[in-house]
């Protein structure tokens, strides 16, 4: 009798693992660390787990240092000698190898170029399931419930694990971080690990140089998007930009491929973040990639046709018009205030 | 080559929920297109071929039997053969699934080189291409913006974040996945069109390749809440010009 009871003490009391693996890059741990942090406390408030982070890289004894200073947490520093830069098959090899020993209910990474690169992968292998780019979790009925935007942010599904373990991608900026400036005493468990992948070498990395300060010193900005239709029209936006002193021109994804603009002008996730006093969004759709670069701005106006666009949400003020026809009205509603 | 049919998002199609199959409502004003991400890929496997004429491209997606547009759009644009992974319903289906699937279709194929998107623009999720890499035991890259096939390997650039990008060497089998803006796509052309039109694509029922792996499920679509209030301006266009203009006065913007 008694033995059954203390074994059902021992089952309830049976903690869960969350690992959060930290992201840096050029000696830097990239911000949205600290987020997933955020989401790894909402998590264990749900179900108790403990918390542990995970560092990989050549010499990554003092980032992990730092991050543990910085999180409290007990932290992995995985040194794997030659990893100057992230390689996606020697990641997935070395945390393979960490599963191993110390098995998990989540796994946490950052939505990025380099999350996504390697998770997915990974959740294969371990028989996990994977969720990408979540920007919400619930509890529903006893059930972890993890929301993500679809369909260029038009809609948002909610998606159930079932599955022994899960990998979740993080959209940057949709989790509190847990940084304020406190130091704690770093706990580091330094660890070794040689690779044997070598199907894919990194030769270098290199920077565009891309400039972005005129977009984060501007007041205003004017954004345009796909519904510009013809470069002809990115005249229009001139004249627009040309109200407002301090203003500067940006634009999504799109039309930087289509050579329209420059990259240097591209907000969101693949650009820069801004946050001017006055973002004015012209014929912007919305997805989630170009708004997390701008929904820290002050007052954000959008002009576009469709009034179910994704951009509608993150608006003070929506103007469902053709930007093709309606600013020129602007303009001329301007030009007729100036003669009066 | 993989490629996907997304629903169009263009602002004139509204965009419905089908509550009872919690998933995107198609009905008969549902317009489809070829997600744009794989426009990229398609366009880049028919320049490879450009620079080595002894390349077969084949081109495979998974949908409905209304899937194999897209297909016949891609032979459009140059690719030689077409394979259509027929599934009996419209739904979510996992990349866990979508993968396994494809990993079947193309584990006997041996081929060189494997494109797909860097992500469709409906899921959005970015994992097919590299749980399919997985699958077939072949190393990858994601978020290529520019590459360079040999017959041993491919250099590629992949984009990062800041303006940074990671330049990579893979050695061949491997699989690629394409970011938008490493090309402009072409359009089909009409002769190439007309042939596709006629041509025999190969099916494989999806029932044959085993059952969806039920890992996630998706419970609820629904609309997403509004960040801000969203205001929508009343009137005709001047009406709305002066509102705006009223606005950035009071403001100090102009």
């Amino acid at each position: 009798m008694l033995k059954k009871h203390l074994f059902n003490i021992s089952v309830n009391l049976k903690m869960e693992r969350i690992f959060i693996l930290v992201e840096h890059f050029a000696g830097k741990i990239r911000a949205v660390s600290y987020e997933l942090v955020g989401v790894a406390n909402l998590l264990s408030s749900f179900q108790p787990a403990e918390i542990k982070a995970i560092l990989l890289g050549e010499n990554i004894e003092n980032l992990a240092k730092e991050f543990s200073e910085k999180s409290d947490l007990e932290t992995f520093a995985i040194s794997v000698p030659g990893l100057e830069t992230y390689n996606a098959g020697v990641y997935k090899e070395a945390l393979l190898n960490l599963f191993k020993e110390f098995p998990f209910s989540f796994c946490l990474s950052s939505h990025s170029t380099q999350g996504l690169d390697f998770v997915p992968a990974l959740a294969v292998k371990q028989g996990a399931g994977c969720i990408t780019a979540v920007e919400l979790i619930e509890e529903k009925d006893n059930d972890l419930i993890y929301k993500r935007s679809i369909s260029g942010g038009k809609l948002i599904t909610s998606l159930k694990n079932k599955a022994p373990s899960l990998f979740l991608t993080i959209q940057p900026g949709s989790f509190k971080s847990i940084e304020n400036g406190t130091t704690f005493t770093a706990k580091v468990i330094q660890r070794v690990y040689s690779s044997t992948s070598s199907t894919v070498r990194n030769i270098t990395t290199k920077s565009l140089n891309v400039d972005s300060s005129r977009l984060s010193e501007a007041k205003v900005i004017i954004s345009v998007g796909r519904g510009i239709g013809d470069e002809e029209h990115l005249e229009l936006i001139d004249q627009l930009a040309a109200l407002f002193p301090k203003s500067a021109i940006a634009g999504s994804r799109p039309l930087c491929d289509l050579g329209w603009l420059e990259y240097k002008q591209q907000v969101g996730v693949t650009g820069a973040t801004v946050s001017p006093d006055l973002y004015l969004a012209c014929g912007i759709s919305g997805t989630s990639q170009h708004v997390i670069g701008m929904k820290g701005s002050g007052l954000i106006v959008s002009i576009n046709l469709d009034p179910n666009a994704a951009i509608n949400n993150v608006s003070d003020i929506c103007v469902v018009e053709d930007l093709k026809t309606f600013i020129p009205v602007l303009l001329e509603e301007h030009h007729k205030r100036r003669l009066l | 080559m993989c490629i996907k049919e997304v629903p169009d998002l263009d602002p004139e199609v509204e965009l419905t929920i089908d509550r009872e199959k919690a998933w995107i409502g198609i009905d008969e004003n549902s317009r489809f297109m070829m997600n744009r991400f794989d426009e990229y890929a398609v366009e880049e496997a028919i320049r490879i071929k450009e620079n080595h004429p002894d390349t077969w491209i084949d081109v495979v997606t998974v949908g409905t039997e209304r899937a194999h547009m897209v297909l016949r759009r891609a032979m459009g644009m140059g690719a030689d053969h077409g394979i259509h992974i027929v599934t009996s319903e419209v739904g979510y289906i996992s990349p866990f699934t979508l993968s396994s699937w494809i990993a079947q279709m193309a584990g006997t194929r041996n081929y060189d080189l494997v494109l797909t998107g860097v992500m469709s623009e409906d899921t959005m999720q970015g994992q097919t291409g590299v749980m399919l890499a997985e699958h077939l035991k072949i190393p990858w890259a994601t978020s290529v913006i520019k590459q360079e096939a040999t017959n041993n390997s491919v250099v590629v650039e992949r984009e990062i974040e800041g303006g940074f990008r990671d330049i990579l060497e893979l050695e061949l089998p491997c699989l690629l996945t394409i970011q938008s803006g490493i090309n402009q796509p072409r359009y089909p052309s009409l002769s190439k069109v007309l042939k596709a039109k006629k041509a025999d694509l190969e099916t494989i029922p999806a029932d044959a390749l085993g059952p969806e792996d039920d890992r996630l499920e998706v419970i609820e679509v629904d609309y997403p809440k509004k960040l801000r209030e969203g205001r929508v301006l009343e009137g005709n266009q001047e009406d709305k010009a002066r509102q705006l203009l009223d606005l950035f006065v009071e403001k100090a913007f102009i």
